[in-house]
């Protein structure tokens, strides 16, 4: 298992260094260049910019930008300034993290908590009224667009009910307090991991309906043991196994969607964060965040397989 | 009439492989319910210029007007009729949507042929990079190109296609590979045909049915990432009206008139969740064809 880890993390440093490269030649090939915020609806004197270019390194080779950006980053973790509020893009970034780890997180842990049992119950209860209510429920809730899910959401329960508050992640002024955290997470989480609750369950269904046909139920059976036993002595742990590859697999969407969440419920995440540094073309803080969401999609995945190889002993024990 | 008989009538019907799609998809209810949805959808869209009002007109005198007889979702901000708007909206995200699939399709079908033809080092290559465009974080990618390289139709089409044509490249690379070690391939080999004849003649027809299927559940994701872009500011640029972009403002009016955040997200999620019913009725359609 070490060793089939070590691969893995072997395999992300190529791909982040092809996501960096791509990401910096795109920013030097725009109209206007990395500096459009500055030339962008203002007057500003050709000589200025070009002291500015001076200042930054923007007139050197693009290549020996970029080897500096990289060294910069690998040895002393500095992503550069903002070209906006001239704060260290990297202490931008880490006040902004968490919160988006805290909320990706949380929906994940929703997804699962609703996901896993829905599915187990639909396929132990096949054509049932459940079952077909959760099929319908699902198939309505990987078709709802997040984004409108996040505003109907704030018009039920905090513009009509008045129950949660409709942004932001805890109530101005307060010190810390867990539940008034935990109030402001509510509705992001949820509308986050409704489509996963949706497909997950789905898979779920699928992959234990395929393994109940499984030899090995039938003889557990025989044996005479409970259905209780052979579901989570026997089945559920291979069942799982698949899905978990899947859950591995859509967690870069998880991240996807929590840019949208974060937008709609003012949430400072780096994908708000990410939201205003595109509206002022603020490229090295774009860049930072690419490369930190980047790696945390990578680490997420990797997670993900640490969690595969746990319950695939085929992997385990290699 | 004996049991017999009857089989006999029925096999002397006129059979197709089309037909026999046809008998099996009409058995999936949701999915004839949600072609038609969709059929009714289009001949809208195609209609529009000629009954609806012109959906950039305003009419500052008349603005968030409730629902009546004259404007039947009544107006927006501006005072522009809020259906003609859907309904000019649904124009612009479904074409984009078709767009990017059929790029993709394209793309992925040109990608999957190469890997499960070939197969060896070019299979690999290929398939690790599906796997490495698999792991990126999509959104965020989306935005930064869409504001970097700017966005219209045919830029928000490529990009969306950018991000999705793996499945379908995955698809038919695994079509390809159990494919060609059946024995009309090795016919066509023994024949003399060029590789180039058994990929189109032979290898691609057969592996249809599992693309057509992630085709049209790729036409539901593509509108659903449209309509994100076009949401946060980045993708269709207003006044050209799309169902995302409808929602921008969504948090300026959601006390003033609600139903004018709730239409769009409901045409969105209509149109999606009938793309999807159709897609799972297609595959259960085309199951005979569909290896597991």
């Amino acid at each position: 298992m070490g060793f089939y880890l070590k691969r893995r993390l072997l395999q992300t440093i190529p791909l982040l260094l092809i996501i960096a490269i791509l990401c910096f030649i795109l920013i030097h090939q725009t109209p206007g260049g990395p500096l459009s915020v500055y030339t962008f609806g203002r007057k500003i004197a050709p000589r200025d910019i070009e002291r500015i270019k001076d200042s930054l390194g923007l007139n050197k080779p693009l290549y020996w930008q970029f080897f500096y950006w990289l060294r910069q980053v690998v040895f002393y973790g500095d992503l550069g300034y903002s070209y906006v509020t001239w704060q260290p893009v990297s202490k931008l970034i880490w006040e902004r993290l968490p919160n988006t780890v805290i909320l990706m997180f949380s929906a994940l842990f929703l997804s699962i908590l609703f996901a896993f049992p829905i599915g187990i119950f639909s396929a132990l209860k096949k054509y049932s009224l459940f079952d077909y209510v959760a099929t319908t429920f699902s198939f309505i809730g990987y078709s709802i667009p997040i984004f409108w899910l996040g505003l109907m959401a704030q018009l039920v329960f905090s513009v009509k009910l008045g129950l949660l508050p409709s942004g932001g992640v805890r109530t101005p002024g307060l010190p810390f307090n867990l539940l008034d955290r935990i109030k402001y997470l509510v509705l992001p989480s949820f509308v986050l991991a409704l489509t996963f609750i949706a497909s997950w369950s789905r898979y779920m269904r699928a992959s234990l309906l395929g393994k109940l046909r499984e030899n090995y139920v039938i003889t557990a059976r025989a044996k005479g043991l409970s259905e209780v036993a052979i579901l989570f002595k026997h089945v559920l742990r291979n069942a799982l196994i698949p899905v978990v590859t899947i859950v591995g697999l859509q967690l870069p969407l998880i991240f996807s969607g929590a840019v949208i969440t974060e937008t709609i419920f003012a949430w400072p995440g780096i994908g708000r964060l990410l939201f205003h540094a595109l509206l002022r073309r603020d490229y090295p803080l774009i860049q930072g965040i690419l490369l930190i969401s980047s790696l945390v999609v990578i680490l997420s995945n990797l997670l993900a397989d640490i969690a595969y190889a746990y319950i695939n002993p085929r992997i385990r024990y290699e | 009439m004996n049991k017999r008989d009857k089989n006999l009538t029925i096999s002397t019907f006129p059979t197709g492989i089309f037909l026999e799609v046809w008998r099996r998809y009409k058995r999936h209810k949701m999915a004839l319910v949600c072609s038609f949805i969709l059929i009714f959808l289009y001949l809208l869209m195609i209609l529009a210029p000629w009954i609806t009002p012109n959906p950039n007109q305003q009419d500052l005198s008349n603005r968030y007007s409730p629902p009546s007889l004259k404007h039947w979702l009544g107006t927006d901000e501006l005072g522009r009729d809020f259906l003609a708007r859907l309904i000019h909206g649904a124009r612009v995200s479904l074409t984009i949507a078709f767009t990017a699939v059929l790029i993709a399709l394209l793309f992925g079908i040109l990608v999957g042929s190469i890997a499960g033809y070939y197969g060896g080092f070019i299979d690999n290559f290929l398939m690790r990079f599906v796997d490495i465009m698999l792991t990126l974080p999509e959104l965020p990618l989306l935005l930064i190109l869409a504001v970097l390289i700017g966005a219209n139709f045919l830029t928000i089409s490529l990009f969306i296609a950018a991000f999705s044509w793996m499945t379908v490249a995955r698809l038919v690379r695994a079509e390809f590979l159990g494919l060609k070690k059946k024995e009309f391939i090795e016919a066509a080999i023994a024949l003399g045909a060029s590789s180039w004849r058994i990929i189109f003649r032979h290898l691609l027809p057969n592996s249809l049915a599992p693309v057509i299927v992630a085709a049209t559940l790729g036409i539901a994701d593509a509108i659903l990432i449209e309509s994100a872009l076009s949401f946060l500011g980045f993708g269709v640029q207003p006044p050209t009206p799309s169902w995302g972009n409808m929602l921008t403002n969504a948090h300026d009016f959601l006390w003033r008139a609600p139903y004018l955040a709730i239409f769009p997200g409901l045409f969105i999620a209509l149109t999606v969740l009938s793309f999807n019913y159709v897609g799972d009725g297609l595959r259960d359609a085309l199951d005979p064809f569909l290896k597991e």
